[in-house]
């Protein structure tokens, strides 16, 4: 956290496997260690585009939208950017993809789909799939 | 009836074949002797394997892991709380391996009845720097009394004296295989740098050898202010608690309490080593197998004996029973013949067991791994004593259970008819 004594912003860190993804204006939840179990606002304000060789991450800059009361210079932060909200999306647990974009469907029949978010958990169904439909887990 | 009687009558019945007798009692010496002496070793080799690691791990551990936060800021957002997120890269946090409010804690520790004392310690990756070369290695920050205490520090240092670690300032004790590497003497000095660049000569006053020679070759001890000195970090910079509870089995619940009441991660001494349990038990369990087999095989050794001796005192059962002693009288003969063969051999035995044992812990055992210890180690459990006389009753009763039976059932008229 850097500024002068009434108005801070968040310096943050970010990968460069993700820095492409990271827009000006992207909204910031951030956690910080003072405040603990607490949620804050902020939105990215700038973006430093010479990348730290050491640790290999681009310093990126928010500024608050919803302030906590106090705040002092380099508290630590943890921050999650919103790159993009999705109303009623469909997704499947990770287990039940066969490969890269095959499912299983209840007549044993493999079906290819289209996949957009992954982790390790779940997986997001853009195409290929209804929501009535019932797929199989695969065997392992 | 009188026991006097029977009493005398068994002794001279013993006595008349005193040579059958007396293979019959060394039998059951003989076991009892290796019952004792097996489970005895058994035991003391248990107790020093266990040991090797047990007496050096703390039964809870209190530290801060460094890993991702289960809870991200997304995921408590009152907005995306329902909804799935997903996050790209979860990058680890926990910059802080100190211990938030140690003292506080250290005192909470110290007044719980189930705790028997705890460490503080200080761990931190450095360099020995010797000449041009850089040793990379772990200095241990460590209070040298607690230690020694609950971790028998003391047992592990073999040159120099550890308490010196607390008396001298900007002192050290250092691992043998740093200190082969380093070409140390105790006196010298060597520099120590760590990662964030600080730099401090240390005066070597002692060498540490733990038995696991990966570990000699980077560990080192300083003192806990030392150690600080050495990191530039406050007198309440302490990055791990070490805590040892009154009893060993409440370790996971006492570890699952502080986790959440402290707000630092705890481990118990069942997660960190729950191999060891299984290990003792299964040497146990072999131990007293053999041993009661030894037992079992000396109990036949009386039967046969016993069944002898009633066919050739056929004719003094019958006249025995003709003036008049009844069956069951002949049966406590008998068995008045068992017991004391029993507990003749089987307390010589004992006798003969422990000073097995003390010979056995007099066999020298050198190794590198364990310097303090210059002899096989033997358990004098007086547990082991119990059982082994319990047993020798026990199998030399069952022994001259049947014989005796046989002959409280003899019918004199047959006998004298016989003749």
């Amino acid at each position: 956290m850097v500024g002068d004594a009434a108005d801070f912003v968040a310096e943050l860190q970010v990968d460069e496997n993700d820095i492409v993804r990271i827009q000006k204006g992207q909204r910031v939840l951030l956690t910080l260690d003072s405040y603990k179990g607490q949620v804050f606002e902020a939105v990215v304000s700038r973006i430093d585009p010479i990348m730290n060789e050491v640790s290999r991450t681009f310093s990126i800059e928010a500024e608050f939208t919803d302030r906590p009361p106090v705040l002092y210079p380099n508290l630590t932060t943890e921050a999650n950017i919103l790159i993009r909200v999705k109303e009623n999306a469909m997704t499947i647990p990770r287990s039940y993809l066969v490969g890269d974009s095959l499912v299983i469907m209840e007549n044993k029949e493999p079906r290819k789909v289209v996949t957009g978010l992954k982790d390790y958990l779940k997986v997001e169904i853009t195409e290929g799939l209804n929501k009535d439909e019932t797929i199989l887990q695969p065997n392992q | 009836m009188n026991y006097l009687l029977i009493a005398d009558i068994a002794k001279s019945l013993l006595l008349a074949r005193w040579r059958q007798s007396l293979v019959a009692a060394i039998g059951v010496t003989f076991s009892i002797t290796m019952f004792i002496a097996l489970l005895g070793f058994m035991n003391g080799l248990n107790d020093l394997l266990d040991g090797l690691i047990l007496n050096r791990t703390p039964h809870v551990r209190l530290f801060n892991e460094i890993k991702p936060s289960l809870e991200q800021p997304v995921n408590l957002s009152d907005e995306f709380k329902g909804g799935y997120n997903f996050i790209r890269s979860v990058k680890s946090s926990g910059s802080r391996p100190e211990i938030y409010n140690s003292a506080a804690i250290m005192q909470a520790i110290s007044a719980d009845p189930r705790v028997r004392g705890f460490a503080p310690k200080i761990t931190s990756p450095v360099l020995y720097n010797a000449g041009t070369i850089d040793i990379t290695g772990t200095v241990s920050g460590i209070d040298v009394v607690a230690e020694s205490d609950l971790f028998f520090f003391k047992d592990y240092v073999t040159a120099g004296e550890p308490l010196d670690l607390k008396n001298v300032g900007n002192s050290i004790v250092l691992g043998k295989g740093v200190a082969d590497k380093l070409l140390a003497e105790i006196g010298d000095v060597v520099q120590v740098t760590t990662s964030k660049g600080g730099r401090l000569p240390l005066k070597v006053v002692g060498f540490f050898q733990s038995g696991i020679q990966e570990l000699d070759k980077v560990q080192s001890y300083a003192s806990i202010s030392t150690a600080q000195k050495l990191l530039g970090k406050p007198n309440n910079y302490i990055t791990d608690i070490q805590v040892k509870l009154t009893d060993l089995q409440m370790a996971p619940a006492v570890a699952r309490e502080y986790a959440q009441r402290f707000g630092a991660d705890a481990e118990d001494i069942q997660t960190a080593n729950s191999q060891f349990e299984t290990g003792s038990f299964v040497r146990t369990l072999i131990s007293y197998v053999v041993g009661i087999t030894l037992l079992i095989v000396a109990g036949f050794g009386i039967y046969n004996i016993l069944n002898m001796m009633i066919y050739e005192k056929m004719d003094t059962i019958a006249i025995l029973k003709a003036t008049g002693f009844s069956g069951g009288d002949v049966r406590k003969i008998f068995l008045g013949i068992a017991l004391s063969i029993g507990l003749l051999g089987g307390l010589l035995g004992l006798v003969l067991g422990f000073s097995l044992s003390l010979l056995i812990d007099q066999i020298p055992f050198n190794t590198a791994a364990l310097p303090t210890v210059k002899t096989y180690p033997v358990n004098y459990n007086p547990y082991f004593y119990v059982i082994g006389i319990v047993f020798a009753l026990l199998t030399t009763y069952l022994a001259g259970y049947f014989p005796a039976r046989k002959a409280s059932k003899i019918d004199p008229v047959i006998i004298i008819r016989g003749k």
